[in-house]
């Protein structure tokens, strides 16, 4: 049984995906029973009344499952850093847990509890992350951290390999991708809130592992621990020619943020970033 | 805008777009293409800062990435495009 000391907050962001963050949720009541203290925090960030009606009611009704919870709707997409930011604002617990809605968690907390330990054994580390595997393809990898070019292009390491083929050792990188994040809660404190620049998505997470890098710290991926992601959920929607754009201005404003730092960083080549479909040809 | 000023522009955007530097990429054998970071993410970059330099608009159906692999095909196009 996880001790009880270990008190956790955790986060989730909704828009109009009630379905989603409910069975995230449902996953996410057990951990009570595992001994967690886990404080719930979910932002709705203006999803149509029909869906926040659905996720209230569910945190109503479940409220007991949890040592606290805190539902907050916006009533517009702030994006997705000031949506989380509102979550840090909240969070009482020693470790923050930031969760997209479209992970698939296992019914087990062993991933959780593997996380937690990893910043148990170094106190350097703010942040801990999984590999995530694509949940439609749960044996070929999305993501084992992120790399970056020299140009601050963002590369998903590993993505598309499959599964038994990588290395399954934790190791440090650069950045992480927050769609599930453990992270230190007096170390989110010291070095602050989510950049609000990249408004309102991409970039925001990879600028605040620069952060942490820059003030001393570390972000692990843990690569023995899977959990399952849907991709392209949250944000991504191909083809669309606002959000391609979107994105890759805002990589030139993170490249000049962080030109100095990036010329010192053991960076990836273009060449090894694969953005093509899943499974590989 | 004279010809000599657009291909200054056209070669600062591609060595921004690219991480070359603006006397290599103004060479007359350079290939964008060639630099081996010129991923549909970096034609969008350049793109961008295109559109920016020269307050033009570029349609996604004229993304071609010969008609943007030398700066003297740029300048051709961006040309076309002030004209238009």
């Amino acid at each position: 049984m996880t001790p009880p000391t270990r008190s956790i907050s955790i986060g989730l962001i909704n828009i109009n995906q009630s379905g989603l963050t409910i069975a995230m949720m449902e996953k996410l009541a057990g951990l009570s029973r595992r001994g967690w203290s886990a404080q719930l925090i979910v932002i709705d960030n203006g999803s149509e009344q029909e869906d926040l009606n659905r996720l209230r009611e569910w945190i109503d009704s479940h409220s007991a499952s949890f040592a606290d919870t805190d539902f907050t709707a916006t009533g517009e997409n702030l994006g997705a850093s000031a949506g989380r930011n509102l979550i840090l604002g909240r969070a009482e617990g020693q470790r923050i847990l930031i969760l997209d809605n479209d992970l698939v968690l296992d019914d087990e907390d062993a991933w959780l509890d593997r996380l937690w330990r990893d910043l148990d054994e170094d106190e350097r580390l703010a942040i801990a992350g999984p590999t995530l595997v694509f949940a439609q393809y749960p044996d070929v990898i999305q993501a084992m951290g992120i790399g970056l070019t020299r140009l601050g292009r963002v590369g998903y390491l590993h993505r598309g390999d499959a599964v038994d083929t990588v290395p399954t050792t934790p190791v440090e990188v650069v950045a992480s991708p927050a769609a599930c994040w453990l992270m230190d809660g007096a170390i989110q404190r010291e070095i602050g809130l989510f950049p609000e620049i990249y408004h309102p998505m991409q970039f925001w997470d990879v600028d605040y592992c620069m952060q942490l890098r820059a003030a001393g710290f570390g972000v692990l991926c843990d690569r023995r621990v899977r959990v399952k992601h849907i991709a392209n959920v949250t944000t991504r929607s191909r083809g669309n020619r606002e959000f391609a754009r979107t994105a890759v201005r805002h990589g030139m404003i993170f490249r000049e943020r962080w030109s100095d730092a990036l010329a010192k960083l053991d960076t990836i080549d273009d060449v090894d970033i694969y953005w093509g479909p899943i499974p590989r040809p | 805008m004279e010809r000599t000023e657009i291909e200054r522009k056209v070669a600062d955007a591609v060595s921004a777009a690219v991480g070359v530097k603006a006397s290599t990429v103004q060479a007359e054998s350079f290939k964008v293409s060639a630099t081996g970071v010129f991923s549909s993410y970096a034609l969008l970059e350049l793109i961008i800062r295109l559109e920016e330099a020269f307050k033009v608009e570029i349609p996604d159906d004229h993304l071609e990435p010969d008609r943007f692999d030398t700066v003297g095909s740029i300048a051709d196009y961006v040309e076309g495009r002030i004209a238009a």
